[in-house]
Formats: C-alpha cells, sequence, structure tokens
C-alpha cells in the first residue's frame, strides 16, 4: 500500500495544500523542515483524515488551532469555513482508493473557530471500469478498519517518544497485544473469546426439561455464568480503566519530565546570562582600562619625542663644542661688574677693550646654553624613568587587547549557548508554571491506579472462583444431559463447540509463539545492524515469552532499562520495523517523525542505512529537522533507496501556510 | 505473514475436517463484520451447520 497523494485545506500550518509523496514513482521521501513547519501536523492530519481523530490529540500541551489562522481570518467573524483532508491511496493490487474527511467550522470571536457540524469520511474506490465508487459513511469506516485499523496505526505512523514507552512497559503487556493485532491474531483471540461464550450460552439455555435434575443444573450453571459474565464485564471495564489510568500517569509522567528539563534549561540559561552579563562588564572595563592606557601612553609617546629631538640639538652643540658651556655665566658677569675686571687667564677686559666686547657677545649664548644643560641634566633620568613606562604601558596595553580578544571570543559562545537554550526550552513548550497541579493529578492518578489493579486483583480471584464453580456445574449438567435423551443433539453441540474452541485455542498458542519468535529475530538483526559501535558489547536483542523486549550483552540479557538514550531509540526503530515482518494487513507505509533528532553522527547514519536496507517494497516517509542529518546520512538512505526524493517544507508567516518544495539533497 | 497464515496454522494443526471447516467460517464471519451483537446467533448457526453437514456426511470423528 502506498500514499500517494495528500491535500490538506484549512487545517493548521496548511491553508491550501498538496502534496505528492511518490513523485515519478519514488519509494522514499525526505520531507525537511523547521520546528513548526508542520511535519508532526502532516501525521496528524493523516490519522484525523483515516480515523477522526489527531494522533496527538491527548497532548494537553499543544494550543495552536485546528483551524488554520488564515483561512479563519478570511472568512472573518462568525464565517464559516470548513477543514478538509484527502488522502490517494494505491493498494497492493494496483486499485486507488480515495479517502476524504471533512469538517465545517465557524469562527466565533470569542472562541475562535468551533465546529458546526460532525467530521464526515468519504471512501472512494475507483473500479477497474474506471468509475468511482463511493462508500456510504459506515462501509467508509470499515474499509478503513480492514485496511488501516487505527490498532495498528502505532506500527505504522511512528512516534519514537511513545514506541519507547511502549517497549518499556512491561506491566501492561503491550508488546504482545502489538503483535496479535499487526498479525491480525487477535481475529482468532476473538473468535476463542466468543465460543466460549456461545459454550456457556448454550450450558445456560438449555433449561426447559422435563427432568427436574437436569433443569436445576441448568440453572446453576446458568446463575454461575450470569455472575461470572458480570465478573468478566467487571474486569473488563476495571482492565481499561486502568489502562487509562496508567496512560494518564504515563502521560502525566512525562509533561512533568518534560517540565523538569524545560526548568534545568531554564536555570541553565540563567547561569548562562549571568555569566555573559559578567563577561560583557569585564569587557567593558577592560576596554575602559585600555582607552586610559593608549591616552597615557600617547603622551609619554609625545614627551619622550620631544626629549629626543632636544638631546639631539644637545649633541649637535656638543659636537660644535659648545655644550657645556666653556665658563661659567655667573662668573662671567661678576667679572664683567668687577672695577678692574681681569680674566683668570690674564687677560685685562677693560671697559671698551675687543676682549670685553667678545665676553659680552658670549654671555647670553653662554646663559642659554647653560640653562638648556641644567634642563637637560633634570630630565636625563625622567627622559630614562619615561622611555620605562611607554614601555611597560605598551606591553599593558597587548595584554589588553589580548584579554579584550578573549572576552570578545567568550561573549559569542556564550550568546550561541543562549540561543541554543533558548531554542531548547521552546522545543520543549516552556517552562509550565502548573507544577504543583499537575503534580497533584498525576498522584491522584496513581493512587486511583493503585486501587484500580487491587480491584482488578480482586475480581480475577472471584472470577476464579467462579470459573471453578462452573466448571463443576457444568461437568455435572452434561452428566445429567447425557442421560436425557431430547437433549442428545444440544449436548452434541456443545461438545462440538468445545472441540472447536480447543482447536482454536492450540492454533492461536502456536501462531503467536510464531509471530514472536519471527518479530524478536528481526528486531535481533536489525538492532545489531544499527549498534555498528557497540557490535563488540551487545550479542542480541529478544521479545521474551513473557513478550518483554530485552537486549544480551555479551554475557547476559538485560532489561531495556540499561540503555543509552540512544541505544534506546535504535531499539524502538527497530521494534517499529520488525512489526512489519508479522504484518498481516496490505504492507501499510513507514511513516517516521524525527527519527534520528537523539542520536550522535554515527548512529544517525547506521540507523537511516539500517531503516532504509530493511524496507523491503514498503514505502518510507522521513520527516527530519535541517539539523538532524547530514550528507552520510542522505548518502546511507540514497544508497539503499536510489529513487530517494527530497522536499523541503516551509511555513509562511505572511500567508499562515505551509508550503512544499522540491530541494536536492542527495 | 498474511491474512493466510491463520489459515494455513488452522489447516496445519486441526485434524478434524469438520472443526476445521467450522473454523475457517467463523474466521470468515468475524473478518467481514466487526464486533456484531448477533454474533451468538450466527455462531450457533455455524457451529449447528458444521455438525449437520459431518452427521449428514459421516465424517464426524
Amino acid at each position: 500500500m502506498r500514499i500517494e497523494k495528500i491535500q490538506v485545506r484549512n487545517y493548521r500550518q496548511y491553508a491550501d495544500f498538496e502534496l505528492d509523496l511518490v513523485g515519478d514513482g519514488s519509494q522514499a521521501l525526505l520531507i525537511v523542515g523547521h520546528m513548526g513547519a508542520g511535519k508532526t501536523n502532516l501525521l496528524n492530519a493523516i490519522n484525523w483524515c483515516l480515523y477522526g481523530r489527531e494522533l496527538f490529540d491527548s497532548d494537553t500541551l499543544r494550543s495552536d488551532p485546528f483551524v488554520n489562522k488564515g483561512a479563519s481570518a478570511r472568512v472573518g467573524p462568525h464565517g464559516t469555513t470548513k477543514v478538509s483532508v484527502e488522502l490517494r491511496i494505491r493498494l497492493d493490487t494496483e486499485q486507488d482508493v480515495r479517502l476524504v474527511r471533512e469538517r465545517s467550522f465557524k469562527v466565533d470571536p470569542q472562541n475562535g473557530a468551533v465546529p458546526t457540524s460532525k467530521s464526515a469520511l468519504v471512501v472512494q474506490i475507483h473500479e477497474l471500469d474506471g468509475d468511482w465508487t463511493t462508500l456510504d459513511e459506515s462501509t467508509a469506516s470499515d474499509w478503513v478498519e480492514r485496511f488501516l485499523p487505527e490498532r495498528i496505526r502505532p506500527y505504522y505512523l511512528l512516534n519514537l517518544e511513545r514506541m519507547q514507552q511502549f517497549i518499556h512497559d512491561t506491566e501492561s503487556n503491550r508488546v504482545r497485544q502489538a503483535i496479535l493485532a499487526i498479525a491480525q491474531i487477535d481475529v482468532l483471540a476473538t473468535v476463542r473469546k466468543r465460543l466460549d461464550a456461545v459454550r456457556r450460552d448454550l450450558y445456560s439455555t438449555s433449561s426447559g426439561a422435563t427432568d427436574a435434575q437436569v433443569d436445576g443444573l441448568a440453572r446453576e450453571v446458568g446463575e454461575v455464568q450470569r455472575s461470572l459474565d458480570s465478573v468478566d464485564e467487571q474486569i473488563e471495564s476495571r482492565q481499561k480503566a486502568t489502562e487509562d489510568l496508567a496512560a494518564e500517569v504515563a502521560r502525566a509522567d512525562a509533561e512533568l519530565e518534560a517540565n523538569r528539563e524545560a526548568r534545568e534549561v531554564q536555570a541553565e540559561l540563567k547561569a548562562r546570562r549571568e555569566k555573559l552579563a559578567i563577561a560583557r562588564e569585564a569587557y567593558a572595563a577592560a576596554n575602559s582600562q585600555l582607552r586610559e592606557a593608549v591616552a597615557l601612553s600617547a603622551a609619554f609617546v609625545l614627551g619622550i619625542q620631544a626629549l629626543r629631538t632636544t638631546t639631539t640639538l644637545i649633541e649637535r652643540e656638543k659636537d660644535a663644542h659648545r655644550y657645556p658651556a666653556p665658563i661659567d655665566a655667573d662668573y662671567l658677569r661678576q667679572l664683567l661688574l668687577a672695577s678692574d675686571p681681569t680674566c683668570i687667564c690674564g687677560t685685562s677686559l677693560t671697559v671698551g677693550s675687543r676682549e670685553r666686547s667678545a665676553v659680552e657677545m658670549m654671555l647670553p649664548e653662554n646663559i642659554g646654553l647653560a640653562g638648556v644643560g641644567e634642563f637637560l641634566m633634570r630630565h636625563e633620568s625622567g627622559t630614562a624613568v619615561g622611555f620605562d613606562r611607554a614601555s611597560t604601558l605598551s606591553s599593558r596595553t597587548a595584554s589588553v587587547r589580548n584579554q579584550l580578544m578573549k572576552l570578545d571570543e567568550e561573549i559569542a559562545a556564550l550568546e550561541e549557548a543562549e540561543r541554543i537554550q533558548e531554542a531548547k526550552l521552546e522545543a520543549l513548550g516552556g517552562v509550565n508554571v502548573e507544577v504543583a497541579l499537575k503534580k497533584s493529578q498525576r498522584d491522584k492518578a496513581q493512587n486511583a491506579l493503585v486501587e484500580s489493579e487491587k480491584a482488578v486483583v480482586g475480581l480475577r480471584k472471584d472470577r476464579e472462583r467462579l470459573s471453578q464453580q462452573l466448571e463443576k456445574a457444568e461437568r455435572l449438567y452434561k452428566l445429567a444431559l447425557r442421560k436425557d435423551q431430547s437433549r442428545q443433539k444440544s449436548a452434541a453441540l456443545l461438545e462440538f463447540t468445545e472441540r472447536c474452541q480447543e482447536a482454536a485455542d492450540l492454533v492461536y498458542e502456536q501462531l503467536l509463539a510464531d509471530a514472536r519468535d519471527r518479530v524478536s529475530r528481526a528486531l535481533s538483526s536489525s538492532f545489531m545492524k544499527m549498534m555498528v559501535w557497540k557490535s563488540q558489547t551487545f550479542a542480541g536483542a529478544t521479545v521474551d515469552p513473557e513478550y518483554r523486549v530485552a537486549v544480551k550483552d555479551v554475557s547476559q540479557w538485560e532489561s531495556t532499562g540499561s540503555l543509552s538514550g540512544g541505544e534506546n531509540v535504535c531499539l524502538a526503530i527497530a521494534f517499529g520495523q520488525a512489526l512489519g515482518e508479522v504484518s498481516s494487513f496490505d504492507i501499510p507505509p513507514l511513516i517516521f517523525d524525527s527519527p534520528l533528532v537523539n542520536l550522535d553522527a554515527t548512529a544517525r547514519v547506521s540507523v537511516a542505512r539500517t531503516i532504509a536496507e530493511n524496507l523491503g517494497s514498503r514505502q518510507l516517509v522521513l520527516l527530519m529537522k535541517p539539523g538532524e542529518f547530514d550528507d552520510e546520512v542522505v548518502a546511507a538512505l540514497g544508497s539503499a533507496l536510489p529513487g530517494l526524493r527530497t522536499v523541503d517544507l516551509r511555513y509562511d508567516e505572511v500567508a499562515q501556510a505551509a508550503r512544499v518544495e522540491e530541494a536536492d539533497y542527495v | 505473514m498474511s491474512e493466510s497464515a491463520i489459515r494455513s496454522k488452522i489447516e496445519e494443526l486441526v485434524d478434524d475436517a469438520t472443526t476445521k471447516e467450522c473454523l475457517l467460517r467463523l474466521i470468515d464471519l468475524e473478518q467481514v463484520t466487526s464486533a456484531s451483537a448477533a454474533y451468538s446467533v450466527e455462531y450457533k448457526k455455524i457451529l449447528q451447520e458444521s455438525l449437520d453437514a459431518a452427521d449428514a456426511g459421516g465424517d464426524t470423528q
């Protein structure tokens, strides 16, 4: 069986959407879409079309409206709109079938879109003569029940989280139920159950005999039978209630777990934000230090340049032998003021003499040179200090620059981490503030579950007692009946019914054992193919005689509880595919929502390869996020499935509609 | 496994022809009608018919 086309109108992200799933006959399709593009709602649309309910309708975290927002806006307040999903299916017999489910809604300004009709399914079958035959509503449901019954839905519309819960649930025997359903052995189980009821009925309806003893025994059998039936009904009802409660507890646990995780993510986000704020402060402080250091350094450099210029001048003066000043200026001044000025060399410096004029001319230059010399003497050591400080400042500036670069990198890393944490938080649906309420609801459901389980145990004891009583009464009744010639025919029918029941029991047990064995072998083979990185650790996987899924390491069998997250994902995928081995239905497509999302790069490639290689002729639709796969994954899929087609699913926020575009990831 | 797996297994494991035939008819009944409220009447009818046919043919166990 292949789903060839899906058309969705006015449903969630889809305004007017059509997707050809097989293109030019390709067996596999990879749909790539970001979070919120509508991948999961595509599964919901398929489920709604087939069964009249969404795949995740019990998920209280979902809040987006059923009717496409754009469609509601287009018709305006009080306007009416119709939601429809159409599937075009081709059976293995090459017969085409069209399934259309529709429901009308009215836009209420206060409550959003409210339904104005029940959802209705129409099934049309393309006959050999070319005409389309439309089945009426009840027959349409029968068609779905026959070809794609809802009880096998979890094994072809695969949601990993639920599949993992499923194989870990060792209490409710769901694995056994899954094998019974997919192999359609449950038909035989129904026959067994009904034969048993008929057998009891035959006992209880044989009253009215002339023989008083037979009459009395028949009445007794009838009474015990009625009690037993009543207990059976109670057990069935209690079991259903217990399963519902167990599901409620599991759901609450999953929500609380998601919430706990969201809180952890939020706390981590807060810590990272605090770190980021500290890093930003440090950055600002370092930046300010850098600016100061640069300014100071510039001042020193200017000062040093000035000193260097002066030093050059002095050197020049030294070279010209004009520095240091040959004669002390004060001495010359005093000599010129003296009444009998005579130089130490004995030259007379009398007023008007040539020598005096020369000294008078030399004096200002001498004074200037002495001043410069003193200045330089005074600042010579300061210059050296200035050089040192400028050098220190320069290395400090370089160090602060390095520090700033590191802070820049740290801030970028922290900002990236913040973005990742925010995306994680969004993916987890944020933090739910009603945790206490949820916990209390969960505990209440858990208590009710325990009570319900106790009640079932009590009822089973009652049933066992009544069964024994019934068996005894039936034995006596049969003995008496044989004596009654008029009841010979009834007795023969009764005995034949019992024979049929025994035969049905035998066939049922044998079929179930065979199916378990086949699922177990397929599970082990797929699991080991996927676990390439642990091929030395694991020796296989199995569905044991108690219908528990277990793995075997090199020495012993272990429960699935000891597996890592990635190993569990592989086991769940392997189990989902293994169930296909015993399918008694027109083999449905395998539709996986985000199968590789929790795996590392190595596991992704081996899981993708195993999925593709184990596919046989089955149709495959993979819905993945862009980061969920890489070139190696696509290559692994493409090598086993040469016709692999890839498309991008995008949500246009302006048009409020998802659309699909051909893509080339192969 | 296919739909005929149940039939094959019945053929393989059930020796008595009347029982075999009756079980196959009951399986057919279950596959064409879902959860009929009148199953008890239908079942008795099929059981009786199988038994009568066996009596007539003299091939009961």
